[in-house]
């Protein structure tokens, strides 16, 4: 008998590490960082390689005030300066995990903030879904085991999370010996490589059937699903470009499957009103289930949408697009846009740890994100933060909600974290 | 007695929430209670009179005068008494009303007429996205009452919606009727893509012909007496609406989507096309 | 430097204490004897005509998780009512609707703010407890800790469809309660969550998972009897089959027998007390149900009482929920299969007093709670917040001590449902004594926190000092103080320092090689691998807020 001891995280990392890589909602914890010059990296897909490569390329530790190199103290003045002055912030980017999300909810909570995420334009579709109708979804182990039928829609899958297949599709073992999943790919994008589908053909060879439409067809096409689901006559031969048989057939192959998943994203979907989208396939989802078993499966957009909206929610009771009066939160999923309130606010903090997304707005900006990030218009306050999942360790919502997992520090250096840099300005708006 | 006047001393920075200058509100408070009142702006809570200057005493006959985009709320939750806003309004006009009317002579942001209940809330301008919407979460939109535009309404309208009438004299734009739980809503002016989406009851009276989903069913021209009844229920009411006369209409039916059993009802001059 | 409370009436009935005056020392966050030397005592409480209880703790609270996080999500206009800017300003009553999914703050606010020092999450799903942990840390005031969901996991069940012998399976549970950083084992509708994703819709105790051949009476076996073995005090957390079905009395009944004697803890036993009879085939089995529960001291029970108003229902149990998700109200839920660890189900819900079934469930929670003789063996519960939310509970214990307020309450009720209750008949009155057993020692003692729930020398100095008043729930809603740890935390019903609990946990010993398969099977069929699933201590430490308390296990009889 023994009690069971877990590995307390270093401060000093040796190499070889096996580690979780934040560059998409998938949250592969089996890469395995070997040698960082070269950089080498096990297990590392496209978008991984872009990530770490950009995080190694690291050039600059020093904050800047409008542009000139600053030190820490002078810069962390310099931005509470900016928000003590404000009187509508706007907290945009939002490209951090927990912790960070953390530090932020306690910034905005002093300087009455208004929060928005880089991608909500994609996850507000999924959330005025849940607040609207609900829906019934599944996670990722449950893909890898049950499914035996795939439709994804509007979306190709691995160009926002490549090894999607790799590890989920056409894995060699599963709980329920399951056959290989049929795969269904309804109005992709054209914008998106053509090779892309490849991924879903199977390790036999079997191609997927590919239904080309217009992506933005799809508030048609699914209500045309869903009146075939009800059993209503539909008064064209075809909608979208697609024929009613080839629906009826789409139809047809998920009521007969074990284990259908439904799989979308909704930042493919590139038009107003998309939550309507969404939940026209959510509805089609909870109708299928009144017999069969059918799961939706929503994609992420990245940059920690889901660890923010997660995080926000405990912390003030709402997703972000909310706003601070002291600890009281407020919401408005429409009109608390990014879009909206960049013309609008009298100071910016943008936060982007993860990429160089750089932000657009006339108001004084303090941007606290990425070391490489360049900026077209120079702001403010830049101050350089460590790369969570790369200078610092962490907490992140994989993409299905359902799993926290812990990011590593994978080196050392003198990049302060974000929720230390948010913490400082915090106390000097005491 | 002379109306209580709000007017707009200067160019607003941020939107304001006006939902406390109400007839409920400031019904027994003085003038210059009334300009002492705080209200948010920004971060700070400032005085009324810092923002509008203030005359009149009669709280049950508000005015507003100069006004702008960034009044938001104006009349929220209103249950009595009259607004007269002589200019623009903000997002949210009218949110929640209970009873009473509000005219706006100009144009007003989304979400006119949010989980409005009963009154009369006029537009003579255009007005945005989510007119006779719900507010977040709300699986209900305008629970009744009545509301005339006299220009154009963006997309969306009478998403949710529950009970009451919606008249548009101009445009209405896409998923006009989305969701529609029941209630009425006419559009004399065109309408834009995906009209009746996933409408579950409720009618929709046009008189341009509509791009409708294949989901949506034809079911020919009718002759519906009810009509009539109908728009002499209009009379009353300022706006072109109350002119129409016919009983003779092309119906379809749907959102087939979601079972529904919503009506768009097509009347003339299209309706021969 | 002590406190002294001084002249309190002491309710502690760990130590047979029954409205006994005497005075408190507490010194660096512990209750302790007398100071030989009195000119130590540097503050003193006069708390003369008060009463005083050890803090009260919420054995089963939906505190963390997912599940409420989905449920604020889902349920923004349960919010709605903290609009600064509203007119006329909302006033709080006990069943607002957004205390059904307060934030994490408010939550560890509003505890306190009754006397509450400790709430537990009883459905802490393995692959998601750090986000519980998450939650609770973010959770200020209160100490926490939370039951790990086993039993419809996929390894559990080829565990027990392989018939892998007990010892492995003892191994695998006190795995999970190391990783998970959890104090006690709960199972939801045993093997029908995982059933529902083979498409069974129903399953009852002894029908088999299609596809493992197993049946909820031999996980409620095997579970009940792991959970003893590594002498964990928390007995197995039991959330039966067919939660709310007409006529699953019976299931709850012979759940009962399915441990073959070993301690069990049926939880919010209310949903459970359903019988047939009657016009609308649905009726109270209180009667059968609190008369088993006299009758079978190995069992205790939560009663999970409902309230009228609007709340939310959140529940591991995907696949009742299912069935439920057309009595949502407003129509909304979200219904997920989460990880072959386990499933959940979130909707909102709208008890009506007018309601035939809702009256009556109404009816029969407190039907259970006054047929019920033991105050040990049962627990103050609304399962939070699925049949009201916990800021009810003075209401409920109003209730309770209060013949005639009940018996008014009754009287407003669906006329049908009352002619199927005899809670008139019921004379009982829960005296304060009864009141700090369900609420204080006999939780402290069921989960095993051997330093909570009373008053005795050693004790954490967790107090709660109320003015002894006729209207009970005026009285449980408002505490003149609240200790937290020795620390004045509450005066006058509302915070005055904020303090952050600790994380009460356990942790048997068990064999590591559990984690050679366990590692492999990760591996193979999961998406994360079995090192990111285990919570490290100083994940919840390392803050500067969180801390872990590891509470010693029982000693084991074989």
């Amino acid at each position: 008998m023994a009690e069971l001891h877990l590995m307390k995280s270093s401060n000093k990392p040796t190499l070889p590490i096996t580690h979780c890589c934040p560059a998409c909602g998938l949250l592969c914890d089996d890469l395995v960082l070997t040698s960082t010059s070269p950089l080498n990296i096990k297990n590392a897909c496209t978008k991984s390689i872009s990530f770490y490569n950009s995080a190694w390329l690291t050039n600059s530790n020093t904050p800047r005030i409008a542009g000139k190199a600053s030190d820490f103290n002078t810069a962390i003045q310099a931005a509470a300066d900016i928000l003590r002055a404000s009187n509508q912030p706007l907290f945009a980017g939002l490209g951090t995990e927990v912790q960070g999300m953390r530090a932020i909810v306690a910034l905005a909570k002093k300087t009455h903030a208004t929060l928005d995420h880089m991608h909500s334009e994609s996850t507000v579709a999924n959330t005025l879904t849940i607040q609207h109708s609900g829906w019934q979804t599944t996670t990722l182990t449950e893909v890898k085991n049950r499914a035996d039928v795939i439709l994804a829609i509007g979306t190709d899958i691995v160009s926002s999370h490549p090894r999607f297949f790799e590890k989920l599709v056409w894995n060699e073992h599963s709980l329920f010996d399951k056959p290989r999943p049929e795969i269904i790919y309804l109005a992709v994008p054209k914008h998106l490589s053509a090779d892309n589908l490849k991924a879903g053909i199977s390790p036999a060879g079997k191609a997927p059937t590919v239904i080309a439409a217009d992506t933005a067809k799809l508030p048609e096409i699914i209500s045309a699903l869903n009146a075939l689901m009800n059993n209503k006559k539909i008064t064209e031969n075809q909608v979208a470009g697609i024929t009613i048989e080839a629906l009826q057939s789409i139809l047809d192959t998920l009521k007969a499957a074990q284990y259908a998943v439904i799989i979308w994203s909704a930042s493919n979907f590139q038009y107003a009103h998309a939550e309507l989208t969404v939940q026209s396939i959510t509805h089609l989802i909870a109708k299928l289930n009144e017999n069969t078993r059918v799961a939706g499966l929503p994609l992420n957009a990245g940059d920690g949408d889901t660890s923010v909206n997660n995080t926000s929610t405990w912390l003030s009771g709402y997703p972000t697009r909310s706003r601070f009066f002291a600890d009281q939160a407020s919401y408005d999923a429409h009109h608390f846009s990014s879009n909206q309130q960049l013309n609008k606010c009298d100071a910016l903090l943008w936060v982007s740890s993860f990429n160089t997304q750089q932000p657009t707005c006339d108001a004084p900006t303090i941007v606290i994100g990425h070391p490489n990030m360049q900026f077209d218009i120079v702001p403010a306050v830049f101050i350089p933060v460590g790369i969570p999942g790369v200078d610092h360790t962490g907490s992140m919502f994989r993409m299905d909600s359902s799993v926290v997992m812990p990011l590593k520090q994978l080196r050392e250096n003198q990049l302060p974290s974000l929720s230390e840099v948010v913490l400082q300005i915090e106390a000097l708006l005491t | 007695m002379a109306a209580l006047t709000f007017t707009l001393k200067k160019t607003l920075q941020f939107s304001i929430d006006c939902s406390a200058l109400t007839p409920n509100y400031l019904a027994n408070k003085s003038t210059s209670e009334i300009a002492s009142l705080l209200i948010l702006y920004g971060k700070n809570q400032i005085r009324v009179d810092e923002i509008f200057s203030v005359s009149g005493d009669d709280a049950q006959n508000i005015h507003f005068k100069n006004t702008s985009h960034q009044l938001d709320y104006l009349g929220a939750n209103m249950s009595s008494g009259h607004m007269h806003i002589e200019g623009d309004a903000g997002a949210y006009l009218g949110f929640g009303l209970k009873q009473g009317t509000i005219h706006c002579h100009g144009n007003t942001l989304a979400f006119a007429a949010c989980n409005m209940q009963n009154g009369l809330i006029r537009i003579d301008g255009n007005t945005g996205d989510f007119l006779g919407g719900a507010s977040a979460g709300l699986r209900k939109g305008m629970g009744g009452g009545t509301v005339l535009v006299k220009g154009n309404a963006g997309d969306r309208v009478g998403d949710q919606m529950r009970r009451g009438l919606i008249l548009i004299e101009g445009n209405a734009g896409d998923y006009c009727a989305s969701r529609m739980i029941a209630g009425t809503i006419g559009v004399l002016g065109k309408v834009g893509s995906y009209t009746g989406f996933n409408m579950q009851r409720g009618t929709l009276l046009l008189a341009k012909t509509p791009r409708l989903n294949a989901t949506m069913q034809n079911c020919g021209t009718h002759t519906l007496p009810f009509l009539s009844l109908m728009f002499k229920s209009f009379a009353t009411l300022d706006t072109q609406f109350a002119s129409i006369s016919t009983q003779r209409v092309q119906r379809f039916v749907g959102d087939g989507a979601c079972n529904g059993n919503g009506e768009i009802l097509l009347i003339s001059p299209d309706l021969m096309h | 430097m002590i406190t002294c409370l001084k002249n309190g009436r002491l309710y502690d009935p760990a130590q047979q204490k029954n409205g006994v005056l005497e005075d408190i020392y507490i010194a660096q966050g512990r209750i302790v004897a007398k100071p030989s030397d009195p000119s130590k005592v540097t503050k003193t409480f006069d708390l003369s005509g008060k009463i005083v209880m050890a803090g009260a703790i919420d054995m089963h609270s939906h505190i963390g998780g997912g599940k409420i996080n989905i449920a604020r999500m889902m349920l923004p206009e349960f919010q709605e009512s903290k609009q600064y800017s509203e007119p006329e300003a909302h006033i709080c009553t006990p069943n607002c609707s957004h205390h059904a999914t307060p934030n994490t703050t408010d939550t560890g606010f509003r505890y306190i703010e009754m006397g509450y020092t400790a709430a537990f999450e009883p459905a802490l799903m393995p692959i998601n407890a750090r986000q519980a942990h998450l939650e609770m840390a973010d959770t200020p005031m209160i100490d926490k800790g939370g039951y790990a969901m086993l039993g419809n996991d996929d390894y559990f069940l080829r565990m027990l469809a392989s018939k892998k012998d007990q010892k492995s399976i003892n191994d695998y549970v006190a795995w999970i309660l190391h990783s998970t950083q959890s104090i006690g084992i709960k199972v939801v509708n045993p093997g029908g969550i995982n059933a529902f994703k083979f498409n069974q819709r129903k399953l009852d105790l002894d029908e088999n998972n299609r596809h493992y051949q197993i049946s909820p009476r031999e996980i409620l076996k095997s579970l009940s009897r792991a959970v003893h073995e590594l002498g964990i005090a928390k007995p197995l957390h039991v959330h039966c089959n067919n939660l709310g079905a007409a006529g699953n009395f019976e299931t709850t009944l012979n759940t009962m027998n399915a441990s073959d004697g070993l301690p069990m803890h049926l939880t919010h036993i209310q949903f459970h007390s359903y019988g047939t009879e009657g016009d609308k085939k649905f009726s109270s089995a209180a009667a059968q149900i609190s008369e088993a529960l006299n009758k079978n001291k190995h069992i205790t029970a939560d009663v999970g009482q409902i309230l009228f108003g609007q709340t939310v229902t959140a529940s591991g149990d995907s696949m009742m929920q299912q069935l439920n998700a057309k009595h949502a109200n407003p129509k909304k839920s979200v219904l997920m299969d989460i990880e072959c660890d386990a499933g959940c189900g979130v909707l909102p819900f709208k008890y009506r007093d007018q309601n035939y079934v809702n009256a009556l469930q109404w009816a029969i929670g407190l039907e259970l709670f006054l047929s019920v003789e033991d105050p040990w063996r049962i627990f103050l519960t609304t399962d939070h917040p699925n049949g009201a939310p916990f800021t009810s509970y003075p209401h409920l214990i109003r209730l309770l001590m209060d013949k005639s307020f009940r018996n008014e309450a009754f009287a407003k009720l669906n006329l049908d449902a009352q002619a199927m209750s005899n809670l008139t008949s019921l004379n009982r009155e829960y005296s304060l004594y009864e009141i700090a057993i369900m609420t204080r020692a006999g939780a402290a003692k069921l989960i095993g926190l051997n330093d909570r729930g009373h008053l005795g020398v050693g004790a954490g100095a967790d107090i709660t000092v109320y003015t002894d008043q006729a209207d009970r729930e005026a009285m449980f809603a408002k505490p003149d103080y609240v200790f937290k740890d020795g620390e004045l935390v509450v005066k006058d019903g509302k915070v005055v320092k904020v303090v952050w609990g600790t994380t009460h946990t356990t942790k048997p010993a068990f064999d590591i090689r559990v984690e050679k398969d366990l590692k492999d099977y990760f591996n193979r069929y999961h998406t994360m691998q079995l090192d990111s699933v285990k919570i490290h201590a100083d994940e919840i430490s390392s803050d500067g807020r969180g801390s872990i308390n590891v509470h010693q296990n029982k000693q084991v009889s074989h």
